[in-house]
C-alpha cells in the first residue's frame, strides 16, 4: 500500500506526458488505393500510405526521437544523415507508357535513389556512403553498390519536389543521385518495407499486400518518398511527409481470369478484413472511366460515390470506396464483371513515350539510341539525362538529336564525362522535340575491356546500363494520373487542372555484354608475358656484358649423340660397381678435362 | 633528291591519297592494332569537341595528347575557313611525306659517315674483309630503300590514313634522327622534345644522343641543356594552354605510365594487366615500365658506344615493343631504318622467321580480333598469343641486329676466315 500511490502518480504522469506529446505531434496517416484496369488487359493498383507530420515553426531541426505515427528507424535514418528529401524506388519489370499510360510514381528498373541533403551538410560524399549503407541496412537492399562512380549531381532534371525556402539557394553539390539497373527486387525488401507501416501488415490495406501475389505481377515497384511540404497554401506551416507507394500492374491471364473480370480477392488473394484503425483516411479509388470509352464492365459493390475529376481537358470517372465504412460490415472487395467478352481496344496513346535501344554488332563499337514519341499537336520542351556507367565510354561529339532528316540544336547541353572507376558519364540535355515526330537521341560508346576481377558472377550476362530520365512538362491530362506536387493525397488529385502536368519517364535499361578475357588462366598470361619480356631481356643482357669468342663447332652424328649418352649412363653405372675403377674414372676426367682446357687457352692464343 | 625517289613520293602520296578517301578508311580507323586510346583520330575530335564546349578534355578517360596536338587540332577543327578542314587528311599526309625525306636526307649523311669511318680506319682491320666494307653502290642506295621502306611499308600507310597521332610523333622522331645523324644538337633536342611531349618513352634517345654528340666533337652538354629548355619551355606554353590546369600531366604521361585502359592493341601490357591480381599490379606495372624505358639504355650505350645511331634505333624498336600503347605506326618507324643496317644483314641469322612471323601476325591478329569480338566463336587468349608472337618476332629482329654488329665488328678485327687449326668455327657470346 505504501508504494502505491506513488505508482498511481507515475501513471498519470506518464499519461499527461504522452498526451501532451500527441497534441505536438499533429500527425495524420492516410491509406489509400487506386485501381485502374488498363487498355491492354492489365490492372494498376497504387498503393500509398502517407504520413504527414506538422511540425512546429520554431523547431528547425526535425525531432524525429518522440515519433507517434512516422517510422521511428527512418526518422533517426533522415535525421542522421541531414537528408532534405529522398526517393527512392526498388522496381522489377519496366513501365510501358505506350500501352498504359502515365503511372502514378514514375520509377526506373532496378533500385533507384536520389537524395536532397540539407543546404549545411558537410563532408557530403561520406554522409552518402554512410546513407546508402545504412539504407541498404534498413530495406535490405544492395544499395551500398552506389558508389562516387556511379552517382551523378544531375543539375536540370531532379530537383526538389517539395517545400524549400526561398531563402535557400539550390546548391548542386547536394543532390545525389544513383540507380543500380540489376538490383533484383523481391519478399527481402518487402517485409522491411511493411515494417514501416503503423498498421505492419495487420491490418488496412497493407494486408493485400501478400508477396505471393505481388511479384507475380508484370510490373511491381516498391517506393518511399520523403519530403518536406506546406500543410496551407499561404506556406506558414510546414509539414513533413512520408509516402509509402507500392505500383503493381497485374496481367489477368497470368492471374487466372481469362474473362477478364478482376476482383481485389484475385489479384491479392484476399479482401480487406479492417481498415488501419490508425489511418485518418482509407479509401480505395478505381477508375471506371474505360467503362464508357472502352469496354463496359459492371463494379460491386456500389461504391460509396462516383466523382468526376476534369483535369486538362480529360474527363475520369473515379469510384471511391470509403474502406472505414464498409469494413464495419464486411470484409471488402471489388470486383467487376464484363457483361460480352472483352476485345482488347487500341489505347489511346500518350503524349510523349520513349523506347531505346543498343545499335551496332559484336563487342567493339556500339550506340546508344533513344527515341522520343511527340503525339501532341505543339512542340513539347524535354530534358534528357543520361546516365551512363564508367565502364561504357561514350563520345560526346557523336551525340546527334534528330527528327526525321532535321538536326535539332539542343537548347542547353551539360556534360561531364566519366572516368574509371572514379564516375560516371553525365549528360542532360533539354531540346524541343517538333509536334507529332519522332525525335532520336544518339551516341556512341566504346566497349570497354575491364580488370578480369571486375567482372561479376556470370561474366557473359552482360552489364546494365540505368535508364534515361526525360522530364517534360504536357500541356493536357491524356492518360495522366499523377498527383500535383502541391498535394500528397490521391484524394485531392481529382479536379485539379494545372497549366502543365510534369511527367519524369524512365527508358527501358540496356543490357550490354562487354567482352571478356578467360578467366580461367591469369598465371598462364603471367607467365607467357614474362618469358617474353625474358626473351628480350637474356639476349640484350649478354650481348652487353659478354664477348664474341670462336669455338670449333663439332658436328656430332646421331649415332654419336647416342653413343656418348650410353657412356655417360654406363660411367654413372661403372661408378655404383667399385670405387676403386671409379677413382680411376674421375682421374681419366680430369685428365680430360685440363687437356681440354689447355687446347682452348691455345686457340684463342693462336686467334689474338 | 634523285627523280626516281619524287616519282616513288608522288606516287605513295596519290596512294595515300586514294586510301583516305576510300571507304576502307572507316573501318581501318577502329583498328586496335593501328588506333590506340592515346593515338585515335576519334579521340582527337572528342577532345577538341570537349574543350570547345568548356569541358576540361583531360578530366575525362577519353582524350590523351598533349595540350599542344590539342590547341592545334582546336584550330584546325574548328576554323570557319572550310578549306582548313577539308585540308586535315592532306596535313598527315604530308607529314608522312616529310618524315620519308628527312629519313632519306638522314640515311644519306649517314651513309657518307660509315663510308668515312672505315676508310679512316682501314688499316685497323684485318685483311680481306673488303666483301663486307660497305660499298659505294650501298652507300648511293641505302637512303633510298629507308625512304622507300617508310613510303611504301603498309604500317606506315595504315598509321597515316588513320589519322593517327603518330604521324605527327613519328614525324618529329625522324626530325631527331636527322638531326642525330648530321650532328645537330640544338635541332635535335627541340625535335627530341616535341616527340617526347607526345609520348616518353624517346627519352631514352637522350643518352646515345649525348655519345655521338660527344664524339662528333659537338657539344653534348649544349644538346642536354637545350633539351631541358626546350621541355620547360613546352611544359610553360602548355601550361599556359591549360590555364595552368596540370590535371594534362596525369591524363597524358600519368595514363601511359599506369595503363588504366586495357584495350589491346599490339603490346605486351594490355593482357597482363587485364590478367594480373590486384595487389602485384603496381610491382608489374613498374617493372615493366623500367624494363620498356631506362633498362637496355645503359647497357647498350655503353657495349656499342661507337655505334650510337645504332643504338638509337634499337632503344626506338625496343620502345616500339615495349610501350604500354604501341601502334603499327611505331613499328614502321623502326623498320624505315633498318635499312640503314644493311651492312649488317650478312650477319643476321633469323631475318627469314622475323618476315614469316610479322607477315603472319599481321594476316592473324585481324582475323582472331573478328573472332573473339564479332563471332565471339575465339576468346581473347587467341588475339593474346598473336601479339606475343608479334612482340617476340620483333625481339628477335632487334636481338639479331645487335648480334650481328658484333659479329661484324669482330670479323673486321680479324677476318673473315672462321677456324680454328683448319677445323670449322663458330662465333658465340661467352
Amino acid at each position: 500500500m505504501m508504494w502505491g500511490f506513488p505508482y498511481f502518480v507515475l501513471v498519470i504522469v506518464s499519461i499527461n506526458f504522452h498526451g501532451s506529446l500527441g497534441l505536438k505531434h499533429k500527425d495524420s496517416f492516410h491509406e489509400e488505393l487506386f485501381m485502374k484496369p488498363l487498355v491492354s488487359g492489365h490492372v494498376y493498383s497504387y498503393f500509398q500510405f502517407t504520413t504527414i507530420w506538422e511540425i512546429d515553426k520554431g523547431f528547425k531541426d526535425e525531432d524525429f526521437t518522440n515519433s507517434h505515427l512516422f517510422p521511428r528507424p527512418l526518422g533517426e535514418f533522415i535525421k542522421s544523415y541531414d537528408i532534405k528529401e529522398m526517393h527512392i524506388s526498388l522496381t522489377e519489370g519496366v513501365w510501358r507508357h505506350k500501352s498504359w499510360g502515365y503511372p502514378i510514381t514514375e520509377a526506373g528498373p532496378g533500385a533507384e535513389l536520389w537524395v536532397w541533403l540539407k543546404n549545411d551538410t558537410v563532408n557530403i560524399d561520406q554522409k552518402w556512403k554512410d546513407l546508402v549503407n545504412s539504407l541498404s541496412g534498413l530495406l535490405c537492399a544492395t544499395l551500398n553498390f552506389m558508389e562516387q562512380a556511379n552517382t551523378l549531381a544531375p543539375q536540370m532534371s531532379l530537383r526538389p519536389t517539395g517545400a524549400f525556402s526561398t531563402k535557400e539557394k539550390l546548391d548542386n553539390k547536394n543532390i545525389k543521385y544513383a540507380t543500380l539497373p540489376r538490383e533484383i527486387v523481391c519478399t527481402e525488401n518487402l517485409t522491411p518495407w511493411i515494417k514501416l507501416l503503423p498498421c505492419d501488415n495487420k491490418r488496412g490495406l497493407s494486408t493485400l499486400l501478400n508477396s505471393r501475389d505481388i511479384h507475380n505481377t508484370n510490373y511491381h515497384s516498391l517506393g518511399i518518398d520523403y519530403r518536406h511540404i506546406c500543410i496551407d497554401k499561404a506556406c506558414t506551416r510546414l509539414g513533413l511527409e512520408l509516402k509509402q507507394t507500392v505500383s503493381l500492374v497485374h496481367d489477368l491471364i497470368i492471374v487466372g481470369t481469362y474473362d477478364f473480370n478482376w476482383s481485389i480477392r484475385k489479384l491479392f488473394g484476399n479482401g480487406v478484413a479492417a481498415s488501419c484503425s490508425q489511418a485518418e483516411t482509407s479509401s480505395v479509388y478505381v477508375d471506371i472511366t474505360s467503362n464508357q470509352t472502352g469496354p463496359i464492365f459492371s463494379i460491386f459493390p456500389e461504391p460509396t460515390k462516383v466523382l468526376t475529376s476534369l483535369q486538362g481537358g480529360q474527363k475520369q470517372l473515379i469510384a471511391q470506396y470509403d474502406l472505414k465504412e464498409i469494413t464495419k460490415e464486411r470484409i471488402f472487395n471489388v470486383y467487376t464483371i464484363h457483361e460480352k467478352p472483352r476485345i482488347i481496344s487500341v489505347a489511346t496513346q500518350p503524349i510523349l513515350y520513349t523506347h531505346r535501344y543498343i545499335t551496332g554488332y559484336g563487342q567493339e563499337r556500339g550506340g546508344i539510341v533513344t527515341k522520343i514519341h511527340n503525339k501532341h499537336r505543339t512542340p513539347l520542351k524535354i530534358i534528357y539525362l543520361e546516365n551512363i556507367p564508367w565502364f561504357i565510354p561514350i563520345y560526346y561529339h557523336t551525340l546527334k538529336i534528330t527528327s526525321g532528316d532535321k538536326t535539332i540544336t539542343p537548347l542547353i547541353k551539360k556534360y561531364i564525362p566519366g572516368k574509371s572507376r572514379v564516375r560516371p558519364y553525365y549528360l542532360e540535355v533539354a531540346f524541343e522535340v517538333p509536334e507529332r515526330s519522332v525525335t532520336t537521341v544518339r551516341i556512341e560508346f566504346d566497349y570497354m575491356f575491364l580488370k578480369w576481377q571486375e567482372y561479376p558472377p556470370d561474366a557473359n550476362h552482360g552489364f546494365y546500363l540505368g535508364s534515361a530520365i526525360i522530364t517534360a512538362l504536357l500541356p493536357t491530362a491524356r492518360n495522366y494520373t499523377a498527383i500535383p506536387q502541391t498535394e500528397s493525397l490521391i484524394k485531392n488529385s481529382f479536379n485539379v487542372s494545372r497549366d502543365g502536368y510534369l511527367v519524369q519517364i524512365r527508358t527501358e535499361a540496356l543490357i550490354v555484354a562487354l567482352p571478356t578475357p578467360d578467366f580461367s588462366m591469369p598465371y598462364n598470361v603471367i607467365c607467357l608475358a614474362c618469358t617474353v619480356v625474358a626473351l628480350a631481356f637474356g639476349p640484350l643482357h649478354n650481348i652487353a656484358s659478354k664477348r664474341l669468342r670462336l669455338t670449333v663447332i663439332r658436328k656430332r652424328g646421331l649415332l654419336e649423340k647416342a653413343m656418348k649418352g650410353l657412356s655417360v649412363i654406363s660411367a654413372r653405372f661403372a661408378k655404383k660397381d667399385s670405387k676403386e675403377e671409379g677413382d680411376e674414372n674421375k682421374e681419366k676426367v680430369k685428365s680430360n678435362k685440363t687437356d681440354g682446357r689447355v687446347c682452348e687457352i691455345k686457340e684463342t692464343k693462336k686467334d689474338k | 633528291m634523285e627523280n626516281s625517289l619524287i616519282v616513288q613520293i608522288l606516287i605513295s602520296t596519290l596512294l595515300r591519297y586514294w586510301l583516305c578517301n576510300s571507304e576502307f578508311k572507316t573501318s581501318l580507323q577502329g583498328r586496335v592494332e593501328i588506333s590506340t586510346p592515346i593515338n585515335a583520330w576519334k579521340n582527337l575530335v572528342e577532345g577538341v569537341t570537349l574543350l570547345n564546349n568548356d569541358v576540361n578534355p583531360y578530366d575525362g578517360d577519353i582524350f590523351h595528347e598533349s595540350p599542344l596536338i590539342l590547341h592545334t587540332f582546336n584550330f584546325l577543327l574548328s576554323s570557319q575557313n572550310e578549306w582548313v578542314c577539308m585540308s586535315i587528311p592532306y596535313i598527315f599526309i604530308l607529314c608522312d611525306i616529310i618524315s620519308a625525306v628527312l629519313l632519306y636526307y638522314m640515311a644519306k649523311s649517314y651513309m657518307v659517315q660509315m663510308v668515312e669511318t672505315e676508310k679512316k680506319n682501314k688499316h685497323k682491320y684485318a685483311k680481306n674483309i673488303t666483301r663486307i666494307l660497305i660499298n659505294i653502290e650501298d652507300a648511293v642506295n641505302v637512303p633510298k630503300y629507308v625512304a622507300l621502306a617508310y613510303l611504301y611499308n603498309p604500317f606506315s600507310i595504315l598509321n597515316c590514313i588513320c589519322l593517327t597521332s603518330t604521324v605527327f610523333a613519328n614525324l618529329f622522331l625522324c626530325l631527331f634522327f636527322f638531326a642525330f645523324v648530321t650532328k645537330k644538337p640544338i635541332l635535335s633536342s627541340i625535335a627530341l622534345t616535341l616527340t617526347v611531349l607526345h609520348n616518353i618513352y624517346p627519352v631514352t634517345l637522350l643518352v646515345p644522343a649525348c655519345v655521338h654528340f660527344h664524339y662528333c666533337k659537338k657539344s653534348w652538354k649544349l644538346f642536354v641543356l637545350s633539351f631541358f629548355v626546350c621541355s620547360s619551355l613546352l611544359f610553360y606554353i602548355c601550361l599556359v594552354l591549360m590555364h595552368f590546369d596540370t590535371s594534362f600531366i596525369e591524363s597524358t604521361y600519368g595514363f601511359q605510365l599506369t595503363v588504366p585502359n586495357l584495350q589491346p592493341n599490339i603490346g605486351l601490357f594490355w593482357y597482363f594487366f587485364t590478367e594480373m591480381f590486384e595487389h602485384f599490379r603496381v610491382l608489374f606495372i613498374v617493372a615493366f615500365q623500367i624494363n620498356s624505358i631506362c633498362l637496355y639504355v645503359l647497357p647498350l650505350t655503353l657495349r656499342l658506344y661507337k655505334e650510337p645511331v645504332l643504338v638509337a634505333i634499337c632503344l626506338a624498336g625496343l620502345a616500339a615493343v615495349f610501350k604500354s600503347y604501341p601502334c603499327v605506326g611505331d613499328v614502321a618507324l623502326y623498320l624505315a631504318l633498318m635499312p640503314l643496317c644493311k651492312y649488317l644483314f650478312p650477319f643476321m641469322q633469323q631475318g627469314f622467321i622475323v618476315v614469316c612471323f610479322f607477315i603472319g601476325c599481321s594476316m592473324f591478329a585481324p582475323t582472331v580480333w573478328h573472332l573473339w569480338i564479332y563471332t565471339r566463336s575465339a576468346n581473347a587468349n587467341f588475339y593474346f598469343g598473336v601479339t606475343l608472337a608479334f612482340a617476340t618476332s620483333q625481339i628477335f629482329l632487334l636481338t639479331d641486329l645487335l648480334f650481328a654488329c658484333l659479329k661484324r665488328d669482330y670479323t673486321l678485327e680479324n677476318g673473315i676466315q672462321k677456324t680454328i687449326n683448319g677445323k670449322p668455327a663458330r662465333l658465340v657470346l661467352d
